[in-house]
């Protein structure tokens, strides 16, 4: 896996888009998501929010997900956003992993190349500027799973 | 309990209007609406300003365009579901009997290029890219096409389609036709959808004047349209938090049959919101339209046609009749109200007496039944 961490990103200070999300990353920037997980009824969400949708309760607490997940589906995004410094285009996808539906960049392979159903990784992802901006982006994205993937998350955990 | 009628109707262009203010066009629909209802503008007990970036007090700064007259002003804004939220609000005040005539007006200045700010500032999607407009909409089209073999082709139509219904209305921002090859040959934005399959930014505004029994009665009016229900929903934020679907459509939808005691089969014109392609081909299903899965088939067998089973976007649509967001939900309504009266010249549906409009904001669906 070549994945874009912050060494890719020379000359640039490092911003988290979503502080808390995950774990601190591993030596080749396996992280796992920090979802919540209701007290009350078992139920797991991603992001955070400030209630249980399912029965309203305010014990919400922190879980670790598992690191494997697999591509529900997935867009290409040709056009920039305003607000994203990145380069385009770039794969959007919906990842099950552990109990939750996650919507998050894929990356490690060519854009054409994924597809519904592709096995993957948590990582941590730099999101460099292409041109001018000094902010690298950092933030959770999948990869393609590693055999090592799993006993990683383990380890982690 | 009083229902609301709808007694007048009217649309301003959409397209550029770089000369004229917001204000000047949400007065034009309002003017054109009272004089289509042929009533007095100071008859007009309550007025509804539906809009999203249109700045502060909006409505009130309307009323001065068109003469104070010293009624309650309400402004309204429920993303591009505004329009069709304050319809609904108007048919409640007045079923409640809260006022006997109301009028709403829909109306937006947009700049061009993609919609901005949606999202709040500092929001961590901004940052990481994940708050393209088109998303949610390329993210369904994608599992429609893994799940029901539905192709790009399919969603092509649609922009098709709209274009071919909008050269029949005056009003619409683009009435040229375009080619399946062309819709697919254009600039891709976000997979599966080209820019040819994603509404326009636009200028314009629309009104309704909707009214009592009683008032009704003493007009004595016989182009009247009935609104025989509305229900306004919002997105179930559940455990499978991205999960693409039109849920809030198919509950809104199942809503508003049950009220008014009608069925999908029952629909003679539907107007939907079909700000991306994709948008049309899922709430075909959502509504009832046809079965799940079965969308691709269903515009494929161009059933979605003026001439063919169920018109959908006689008026061209968001993508060729324009967007422009607080107006577009109004604008369905005043579409279907032309269908309904028998107006709608070249693009009438002939013999439609009950149509459907369903509206959409992020996050949000409202949609509106109507008869004659």
């Amino acid at each position: 896996v070549s994945l874009r961490l912050f060494d890719d990103c020379s000359g640039t200070r490092r911003v988290q888009a979503a502080p808390g999300t995950y774990t601190q990353a591993g030596v080749n920037g396996e992280i796992q998501l920090v979802a919540q997980r209701c007290s009350d009824c078992g139920t797991r969400f991603f992001p955070a929010r400030s209630r249980c949708s399912r029965c309203f309760s305010d014990k919400l607490e922190p879980v670790t997900l598992d690191r494997a997940g697999m591509v529900d589906c997935f867009t290409v995004v040709r056009q920039a956003p305003k607000g994203f410094a990145g380069p385009v285009p770039y794969v959007i996808g919906n990842v099950k992993v552990d109990g939750v539906t996650v919507l998050a960049h894929l990356v490690g392979k060519p854009v054409e190349d994924w597809r519904a159903g592709d096995a993957v990784a948590s990582y941590v992802y730099a999101i460099c500027p292409v041109s001018g901006g000094n902010k690298a982006v950092e933030c959770y994205a999948f990869a393609p799973a590693q055999a090592a993937d799993h006993q990683i998350a383990k380890e982690v955990s | 309990m009083s229902q609301a009628n709808i007694i007048g109707v009217g649309v301003t262009k959409f397209g550029r209007h770089p000369d004229r203010t917001v204000e000047s066009l949400a007065a034009e629909a309002v003017s054109l609406a009272i004089a289509d209802a042929g009533i007095e503008w100071r008859r007009v007990q309550q007025f509804y300003a539906a809009h999203v970036q249109q700045g502060v007090a909006a409505g009130q700064r309307i009323l001065q365009q068109l003469g104070p007259t010293g009624i309650p002003a309400l402004n309204i804004e429920n993303c591009a579901a505004a329009g069709s939220t304050a319809v609904r609000e108007a048919s409640i005040a007045i079923r409640a009997g809260e006022c006997d005539v109301a009028v709403v007006v829909g109306f937006e200045k947009m700049q061009h290029g993609v919609l901005l700010d949606v999202a709040p500032e500092g929001d961590p999607e901004v940052a990481m890219g994940m708050n393209v407009v088109p998303m949610r909409h390329s993210l369904m089209g994608m599992k429609h096409m893994q799940k029901y073999g539905t192709r790009i082709e399919h969603f092509a139509q649609v922009s098709v389609k709209n274009h071919d219904h909008a050269m029949h209305n005056p009003n619409a921002q683009y009435p040229k036709p375009v080619t399946v090859e062309q819709v697919l040959a254009s600039r891709m934005i976000c997979d599966p959808i080209t820019v040819l399959q994603c509404c326009p930014t636009t200028d314009g505004a629309a009104a309704v004047v909707v009214c009592s029994d009683a008032f009704l009665a003493k007009l004595g009016k016989r182009r009247a349209v009935r609104i025989l229900g509305a229900a306004l929903t919002s997105d179930i934020d559940d455990p499978a938090y991205n999960e693409q679907t039109m849920d809030h459509v198919e509950r809104a939808s199942r809503l508003v049959y049950e009220r008014a005691g009608r069925g999908p089969g029952d629909l003679d014109v539907v107007e939907v919101h079909d700000c991306f392609s994709v948008a049309e081909i899922v709430s075909y299903e959502a509504l009832g339209l046809c079965a799940e899965g079965e969308g691709g088939r269903l515009i494929e067998e161009g059933a979605t046609r003026i001439g063919g089973r169920i018109p959908v976007n006689t008026s061209g649509g968001l993508l060729a009749k324009g967007h422009p967001l607080g107006a577009s939900g109004v604008a369905q309504i005043c579409e279907l109200t032309t269908q309904l009266r028998g107006e709608a010249g070249q693009r009438q549906v002939s013999g439609a007496r009950t149509g459907l409009a369903c509206n959409m904001g992020i996050w949000s669906a409202c949609v509106t039944l109507l008869a004659a």
